[in-house]
């Protein structure tokens, strides 16, 4: 199931993976993200790891899951879906940081304005 | 009636003058010009023609700017506001038509638009981005405008107090067509004539622009 040998990137893999979901905790706490972004990095991270560990196995499942007959090219479809999507959200919250600067900007004008 | 005409400005001090004045001659003598952040003189230019400046300490965006204007507006209580482009591209004279469209109550928002108006030199680049824009428009809004991105607008009291545009960018013209299916209001157009200088081509949407104008209303579209 680890494949014919252990490499040394299923070792780094899952533990890089472990700080990334204790970090994502630790932002938890402090109330910087969200449960549901939590729950998000969770999924995430743990499939990282994962797919690391048992890569023979999780290249059939995403095959079989995806109908696309090589591990491979399903992963590539996969990677490509998950990009396009954090670009989407990145959009949508650099909007909304876009949107929040000119509410401020706009509010320091029309408080000049009503001093004039 | 109280009418109030919105310019909203960045860096046009070589223009910003004669459209107030033009407005003015046209009796329309409240003119709130919304310095978008310019690096030149434009507050100062405005000023002396006798405009009320609103400045942005930064630049915001036509959309961003439009929304100051009409917050400006609705706090000096105005009954009619008119958006119109500083760059001189428009012509004071047809504020009238506009007006007359919401006095007449045949509609709460009056778009001027410049396809209605056969002798108008469009050029062939602007009228592809806007047909493309007009599609996307439909696509939000459900309503079909010749011209959704006219910067030359009329506003009846009822939309000036209800209208909140959160797009900073250009995409703020679909914006507004898709707030007023919102709240119900009627649109109407009015054919407007319009100068393309080698002044006004450089200042208003360009290539590049026009695709995040395109992209931005997608991803509205998509993500509404």
């Amino acid at each position: 199931m680890f494949g014919s040998q252990f490499s040394l990137y299923q070792f780094f893999v899952p533990l890089f993976a472990c700080l990334m979901i204790a970090k994502a905790f630790s932002r938890y706490f402090r109330h910087t993200i969200t449960v549901r972004e939590l729950i998000v990095w969770v999924i995430v991270w743990s499939g990282v790891s994962f797919g690391a560990l048992f890569p023979d196995f999780s290249m059939m499942w995403l095959s079989r899951l995806t109908g696309i007959k090589s591990g491979f090219n399903a992963l590539i479809f996969f990677t490509l879906v998950l990009l396009v999507y954090g670009c989407l959200n990145l959009f949508v919250k650099l909007e909304e940081h876009e949107r929040r600067l000119t509410e401020l900007v706009r509010s320091i004008a029309l408080k000049d304005f009503n001093q004039e | 009636m109280k009418i109030i005409i919105i310019l909203s400005a960045y860096n046009e001090e070589r223009h910003i003058a004669d459209v107030i004045s033009a407005c003015q001659d046209e009796g329309y003598d409240d003119v709130i010009v919304v310095n978008d952040g310019s690096t030149d003189n434009t507050a100062s230019a405005a000023r002396n023609a006798g405009a009320a400046v609103i400045s942005h300490m930064i630049n915001r965006g036509a959309g961003a700017a439009t929304q100051t204007g009409l917050e400006a507006a609705r706090r000096v209580g105005a009954d009619a506001v008119v958006t119109m482009d500083a760059d001189g591209q428009h012509q004071a004279a047809d504020i009238n038509s506009l007006i007359e469209c919401l006095t007449n109550k045949e509609a709460d928002i009056v778009i001027g638009s410049r396809f209605l108006k056969k002798e108008n030199p469009i050029p062939f680049v602007r009228k592809i981005f806007n047909n493309i824009a007009n599609i996307i428009t439909v696509l939000l809004s459900g309503i079909f405008v010749t011209d959704s991105q006219s910067g030359m607008k009329a506003f009846s009291r009822r939309a000036i107090e209800k209208i909140m545009i959160t797009s900073n960018g250009y995409e703020f013209c679909s914006e507004i067509i898709r707030e007023a299916r919102h709240f119900g209001f009627k649109i109407k157009e009015v054919p407007i004539s319009v100068i393309y200088s080698d002044y006004s081509m450089s200042k208003g949407q360009n290539f590049a622009s026009g695709i995040t104008t395109v992209f931005k209303l997608m991803i509205k579209t998509l993500m509404r």
